[in-house]
């Protein structure tokens, strides 16, 4: 299984999206929603790291700090909670 | 289109921007301390509204005369609650600020936090009878009004410390069958006696000038402070807090300057509150989550509220995944998807809604129609709760249900002309 790691400001928004992708997947990725503060401590077994649109201007930093792919969610997928289209963005980046 | 070459030009200034604000390595411990200390100040507001029971000398009904007994039968443990909790606040900014800031130099923890304790119970606190015969310390000063101290003790302690033991400043080596936890201790024995020593001398100072360090930061600063809580100042960061998020760009990047003073200023109306003074802030974190921003950054609550009717089908589906998460303070989903940021139809609204709700609460506050705030829950409590209990004030219920309709009026039109935009587009592609 893979595994996603969402950032955000404190994981809030983007935890509800964390389940919307999780079932778009059919549990095939495991979605996991954390604060801009805590995220280093979780990287370990990632396979992508997703940016909420709020932070996306930490995307340099944060693309430094971490040897996965890093991306920012488009604003307007994020806004209507499509965890649909997030989960087929995951897809065309790391693959089924 | 002036308006993208605009809203383009300003992201450009404005990212960066952030990114400084938010990256600055003494401004994100500070927003990630009063981040942490949410379980604390929430703990400390029960006792303090337990013991502010709603009854004035005409007041019959029995459950508030009982209310009122219990509260002044247990004052002592009531304050002592808060007291510890929510007016100690200071305490814990100078732990928290030590902590993040460790990590971000990814520094051994433990040490650090202990001299930066001592440091400032060493500051903070003064010693008003020492001898033999028992020790009298005031340390009222732990509450917002130490916020600063807290704040400047736990940057000096990481810095030196991260500096010291960069270049080895008394390192102690010890041979290799010395356990590691040992050998550190000696490695950061010379260290910490310096920090120690600093602190110590600090103190010796004013204590010869019979005051206190604290004390002497703070008359310095208060001018500031009150500055700080005035109407312009309020207006100002509700201003530049919105203009951030119309860029679609959280506020986080500013929290680290807010915190300390919509904190502090709580913290200083909670210990006046307990002591029964007036109370003499309004600019405080309550102020803010419960008052201003209704519904999320853009006080969009009412306006999900409208959208979730609208004749376009994308603001509909918008204002059914929006309306719940706004109720609870999240205003992502509206921003994003509406979407409000970077939408010059909503540059108004977006911006002065808020601003306005900061403009008539503060008036109606200082002018003593609706309380001031003592208390604090997360800020994750829907807006009229969270207003009742932090102010313990019925007209402040009555204010916030008001304001969501004013909101609601203000941003009509201009959904309205945005409805009508996309109601043109939906049709014309499904034709």
């Amino acid at each position: 299984m893979k595994k996603v790691i969402l950032i955000c400001n404190a994981g809030m928004s983007t935890g509800m999206l964390a389940k919307k992708i999780e079932a778009a997947s059919n549990n095939s990725l495991e979605v996991k929603a954390y604060s801009e503060s805590e995220y280093k401590d979780y990287l370990e077994g990632a396979d992508l790291v997703l940016i909420g649109p709020q932070i996306r201007f930490l995307l340099p930093q944060i693309t430094a700090s971490v040897s996965v792919p890093v991306e920012a969610i488009s604003p307007m997928k994020y806004g209507i909670m499509d965890g649909k289209g997030v989960y087929e963005d995951i897809i065309k980046i790391i693959g089924g | 289109m002036g308006f993208e070459s605009l809203s383009a030009s300003m992201d450009k200034y404005i990212s960066p921007l952030a990114n400084k604000l938010s990256q600055q390595r003494h401004l994100k411990a500070t927003r990630d301390a009063f981040m942490s200390m949410l379980p604390i100040t929430l703990f400390g507001s029960i006792p303090i509204i337990i013991n502010a029971a709603p009854v004035t000398d005409d007041t019959t009904n029995s459950f508030l005369l009982a209310w009122a007994e219990f509260a002044n039968n247990n004052s002592m443990i009531l304050n002592w609650l808060s007291g510890i909790t929510l007016s100690a606040m200071s305490l814990y900014i100078c732990l928290g600020v030590t902590y993040f800031l460790c990590r971000h130099y990814e520094e051994d923890v433990l040490r650090p936090i202990m001299f930066a304790i001592t440091g400032f119970l060493m500051l903070v606190m003064k010693p008003l009878k020492m001898g033999w015969d028992g020790k009298e310390v005031d340390i009222s000063f732990i509450d917002g009004r130490g916020i600063l101290m807290a704040i400047f003790v736990a940057i000096v302690t990481v810095e030196s410390y991260h500096w010291m033991r960069k270049k080895n400043v008394g390192r102690i080596s010890m041979p290799d069958s010395v356990p590691a936890s040992l050998s550190e201790t000696f490695a950061t024995l010379i260290p910490g006696m310096i920090l120690l020593s600093f602190f110590s001398v600090i103190f010796i100072i004013f204590h010869l000038l019979e005051t206190t360090a604290v004390e002497f930061l703070y008359k310095i600063m208060a001018p500031s402070f009150s500055a700080a809580d005035s109407l312009p100042f309020t207006i100002l960061i509700i201003f530049l807090v919105h203009l951030f998020w119309f860029f679609g760009i959280h506020d986080a990047a500013l929290a680290g300057i807010l915190g300390p003073i919509r904190d502090g200023n709580l913290s200083i109306n909670a210990a006046e509150k307990v002591s029964g003074g007036e109370l003499s802030h309004i600019f405080t974190t309550p102020f803010w989550t419960y008052f201003v921003i209704i519904g999320g950054s853009g006080s969009v609550l009412a306006l999900s509220f409208l959208m979730m009717r609208s004749k376009s089908k994308q603001l509909r589906t918008v204002g059914k995944i929006g309306f719940l998460p706004s109720i609870f303070g999240i205003s992502e989903p509206l921003i994003f998807g509406t979407p409000l940021m970077l939408n010059p139809i909503f540059l108004f609204p977006f911006i002065f809604t808020s601003v306005f709700n900061g403009i008539v609460t503060y008036l109606l506050m200082s002018w003593g129609i609706v309380g001031k705030t003592f208390a604090v829950f997360s800020w994750q409590m829907p807006a009229p709760i969270g207003a009742f209990l932090s102010t313990l004030d019925w007209r402040a219920l009555v204010l916030v249900f008001v304001l969501i309709v004013l909101n609601g009026i203000i941003y009509y039109p201009f959904l309205k002309i945005y409805e009508k935009n996309l109601v043109t587009l939906e049709q014309e592609t499904t034709e």
